[in-house]
């Protein structure tokens, strides 16, 4: 038996529904001017109830919540493709410095030169990452990062007056937010099948080349774990038809510091900071999705870019004609950005290389030991190493006790250990897309191994705890049913009864 | 020693080296890099990339330190326009410290995500309340790009091409809208008004939309801020919003989400969707990033299948009355429905929504009323003491609200930026004109005596 874990259960009302009148956390600075007053016809008329809560009330309450949280800091968190790695606290303490916290981003460029390098160096730093000539970091996450690259692809081909291109083609293990992306920007999908090993099926890419493709967009290495083999054939047979090939960096902690991406024949890319380079995922976001490209499409790109001249840093405005137009209000997220380059600088190119290669053992190490649990298979990959993750299936388990992935993943919460991303990619059935990063320890992977042979094992001799877990989180299962049908989606909803 | 030998980044390796060699050795390989045998040898770098670095954590904090400080933000900053540079209660700086809370992700398993979720809940839960909107996005990435969500939901919901946008609106976020929309064949129609909302001709082009065939009509909605981005209070918004309905155009109105702590809701006034910017409440203004896009609307079964972004809601425990919340109707997101979702969202900026909702706990009522109507006394303070200098019209636009726009004459916008730059003010944003226009904006850090301050440096400078 291995050592389970009881999340904090803190019966916490709603911060609405606590305090009493006259209670304030926080008083705004008061200042001694004249009273003014605003138009009579725009006087607020509807009741604000705000809470009313004293300072201590709203900590004790904010820290009991979080205690009924689960982060990286709390455990392991072996969350497939989101790439959970350790979030360095002096990137925390760096990025609160006050010229970098309380400066506003259309300052004069004399006011905002430390502001400037921080982006002029990530650019540069990436581009040597990356092996590609330009970077911007403008979009805001992963997903604006695929929708500026496809605009990019979309007004090189525009430019050249070669309008017909209105497909992109994307593989069936792709991420959401690819065809999704592509929509947006206007285009065509094609989706296009995988083989029976999981990779690109060279003949239905062929069937699918004509004259009409935009762009091909790939994860690589692929949402399987597993690297493309055939990557440069792929890449100049969409290039032999006048594509542009675009990889989607969200699996670079595969190969960062080992590979550059542009020399497999990519033409852009995006990267996630917030994954490779340790934006703390902030229970969604904010993210950062920096995009690079070759030479030929810099001008596309969104402006400003940060730029240097002597030993001055500049707002380079020059493409402003051809670029694509701003993807963000301002300049993207700073904050991810700047967290990612101490991230970068503290490793140097020898600590990524090292990075990498921990993080690509240390998921051979858990596919090794999960290959040989009983009831989960590994169906793609036999016979080569996996990358940064792997994809296990529990369709056995399924079959032969009724146990399923989500019930797997459920299970998984009572030990204190974070689910894997489940039943992605769409590929393989009852899917666990398992990455465990180089953060974690041989003993926190011999757990997360531990905890799949525990949670299966029971499911062949008691189904049914497993099927009724999680038991000691600090809720059971919710009834999502009723809430999809009634969504209360606010306390405004919920007093005003909407649905009865 | 060579830069290559120091190894600060072990640091945030789970295992050392000779752990290594025993896990390796256990799964049948001698190094690491034979775990890349798979992949074509010609794409490995032999060496590492060769990039800055490695650096201890002691010179990191060195260094940056010394670039934080080259930034002016010391600066009496009257920069605004979206984006506001107030003070953060400590309480708030803390509780956002909490690693349970920054370093979690998407809370896709909700049985350990309660903290978060509920977090989220009373985020959506003040700004319904505050805007009167009952649902809330959870969350766009900021003031702009929501705009551009907006604009394409509008056109979705009314299969038709074109949105109207009153002008003033930031140069910026109309840059995004247009990136958002007219790549994919959408039209954005400029509407022009001087410093406020052109309401007369918005209706006359919405009417002439209106004699056509149905399946011709392109008008989908129209887009205004309140105030305006010159910082001007429109009249009768509500006879608008009307007249717009009547002829079956949707509204978003963009608004300033602290100034409801004091003027009249977006459901007052009957817009159907509202977008703002969340950043100003309680985070740092961080050289643009990260922000908080904010979309709401009310109550409609069919708008909320159109809605972007993530939803939380609140329900209950299966087997039992305790409320649980979790992330609902999924079925319009990315991951499920592909290219037909309503947006390509996933990552978003949820952390600033949770600090927002924190923030707007800390003031409740009373508080969120004092700092818009504070902002409201400094700044009309400031127009009048700015208009009695010679030479200087402030504000251009009335009646205006936190932020106002002044003319500053004949002097350009290089030399008024330099002195006032060299005594340690920052004079607001250029806006295009044939004078010396900015957009003045205040903030609670700003006393009286600073205030005066500027009022004194502009004085000494318009006489050059």
């Amino acid at each position: 038996m291995i050592h389970k874990r009881t999340q904090a259960k803190w019966e916490e009302p709603l911060i609405l529904n606590k305090g009493g009148a006259g209670r304030r956390a926080y008083i705004p600075e008061s200042v001694n001017l004249p009273k003014e007053t605003i138009p009579d016809e725009w006087i607020r008329k509807s009741p604000l109830e705000l809470p009313q809560v004293s300072e201590l009330e709203l900590v004790r309450h904010v820290v009991r919540l979080s205690q009924m949280i689960h982060g990286v800091d709390v455990g392991p968190y072996p969350l497939g493709s989101c790439t959970m790695k350790y979030n360095p606290k002096i990137n925390e303490r760096i990025a609160r410095f006050p010229g970098f916290a309380d400066m506003h981003p259309q300052a004069p460029e004399q006011s905002i030169q430390g502001t400037l390098e921080v982006f002029f160096w990530l650019q540069e730093t990436l581009k040597k990452l990356t092996g590609f000539d330009a970077v911007t970091i403008q979009p805001p996450g992963g997903a604006s990062g695929e929708f500026t690259g496809v605009l990019v692809i979309k007004a090189y081909h525009e430019a050249r007056n070669d309008t017909k291109r209105d497909t992109i083609i994307i593989p069936d293990s792709a991420h959401g937010t690819n065809p999704a992306s592509a929509a947006m920007a206007g285009f065509k999908v094609i989706e296009i099948p995988s083989t029976e090993d999981g990779y690109v099926d060279l003949e239905a890419l062929k069937s699918v080349l004509t004259e009409n493709i935009a762009g091909f967009m790939i994860t690589n290495p692929n949402t399987l774990g597993l690297f493309e083999p055939n990557i440069q054939e792929i890449c100049k047979m969409v290039h032999d038809v006048g594509g542009l090939n675009y990889l989607d960096g969200a699996n670079f902690n595969g190969i960062v510091g080992v590979i550059k991406p542009a020399k497999m024949g990519f033409d852009v890319m995006h990267m996630n900071l917030h994954k490779t380079f340790t934006g703390p995922h902030g229970g969604g976001g904010p993210g950062s999705g920096p995009v690079a490209v070759s030479e030929k499409l810099r001008k596309y790109l969104p402006v400003p870019i940060a730029a240097k001249k002597d030993q001055t840093f500049y707002w380079d405005f020059s493409n402003k004609k051809t670029s694509i137009g701003k993807v963000h209000g301002y300049n993207g997220n700073f904050g991810i950005a700047l967290r990612a380059l101490l991230y970068i600088l503290r490793n140097g190119g020898p600590g990524l290389r090292k990075t990498c290669e921990t993080a690509v053992l240390n998921a051979n190490y858990l596919l090794h030991h999960v290959r040989q649990i009983n009831g989960l298979t590994i169906p793609k990959g036999k016979n080569v190493p996996c990358k940064h993750e792997f994809v296990a299936s529990a369709s056995k388990l399924l079959k032969e006790t009724g146990v399923s992935t989500n019930d797997i993943a459920k299970a998984m919460l009572d030990y204190g250990v974070h689910s894997p991303t489940v039943y992605f990619p769409l590929i393989i059935k009852e899917a666990l897309m398992i990455e465990p990063t180089e953060s974690e320890s041989k003993q926190s992977l011999d757990l997360i191994a531990d905890v799949f042979k525990e949670i299966t094992k029971l499911a062949y001799s008691d189904p049914d705890s497993v099927k009724n877990s999680p038991h000691l989180t600090s809720t059971g299962r919710l009834d999502e049913v009723t809430l999809a049908k009634k969504p209360v989606l606010s306390q405004l909803i919920e007093k005003k009864d909407i649905f009865s | 020693m060579s830069p290559n030998s120091k190894n600060y980044f072990q640091s945030y390796l789970g295992i050392g080296p000779e752990e290594e060699a025993e896990m390796l050795n256990s799964i049948g390989y001698n190094s690491t890099i034979d775990l890349f045998s798979d992949v074509p040898q010609n794409l490995i770098e032999r060496t590492p990339i060769n990039i800055d670095g490695p650096y201890s954590e002691f010179e990191l904090n060195s260094i940056f330190k010394k670039i934080s400080q080259k930034n002016f933000n010391d600066h009496l900053s009257f920069l605004g326009g979206g984006v506001r540079d107030l003070y953060i209660p400590a309480f708030l700086e803390e509780l956002m410290r909490r690693g349970e809370i920054y370093t979690a992700y998407t809370s896709y398993q909700p049985e350990i995500a309660q903290g978060m979720l509920q977090l989220i809940y009373e985020y959506e839960s003040q700004v319904a309340e505050l805007t009167g909107m009952d649902v809330i996005s959870a969350s766009l990435y900021d003031w702009a790009t929501a705009l551009g969500e907006s604009a394409r939901m509008m056109m979705r919901i009314m299969k038709r091409r074109s949105i109207l946008v009153a002008n003033p609106i930031s140069p910026e976020r109309l840059e995004v809208l247009r990136t958002y929309t007219e790549h994919s064949g959408f039209n954005i129609v400029l509407v022009d008004g001087e410093g406020t909302i052109n309401q007369n001709d918005i209706l006359i082009i919405i009417e002439e939309d209106s004699r056509k065939d149905k399946k011709e009509r392109e008008i989908a909605g129209v887009y205004f801020e309140i105030p305006t981005f010159h910082g001007v209070l429109p009249s009768q918004v509500d006879e608008f919003i009307d007249e717009i309905h009547k002829y079956d155009v949707l509204v978003t109105v963009g608004i300033d989400l602290i100034s409801l702590g004091i003027l009249r809701t977006p459901a007052e006034y009957n817009a159907d969707f509202m977008i703002g910017e969340g950043q100003i409440l309680g985070s740092g203004v961080s050289n643009g990033g990260p922000l908080l896009g904010i979309l709401g609307t009310k109550y409609n079964r069919k708008w909320i299948q159109n809605f972007p972004g993530r939803l939380v809601g609140k329900t209950t425990e299966l087997g039992s009355d305790l409320p649980g919340y979790c992330i609902t109707l999924s079925t319009r997101e990315q991951h499920i429905r592909r290219e037909k979702a309503t947006s390509n969202i996933c990552s978003n900026q949820t952390l600033m929504a949770v600090n927002a909702g924190i923030f707007l706990a800390g003031l409740g009522p009373k508080g969120i009323r004092d700092l818009a109507s504070g902002l409201v006394d400094r700044a009309h303070y400031l127009a009048k003491e700015l208009n009695k200098l010679e030479g200087i019209r402030s504000p251009v636009f009335e009646p205006f609200l936190f932020d106002f726009v002044v003319d500053f004459g004949s002097i350009s916008h290089e030399k008024l930026e330099e002195q006032c730059i060299s005594q340690g003010i920052l004079p607001g944003l250029k806006i295009e004109g044939t004078s010396c226009l900015r957009l003045i904006s205040v903030s609670d850090k700003h006393r009286k005596e600073e205030l005066d301050y500027f009022v004194n440096v502009i004085s000494e400078v318009s006489k050059l």
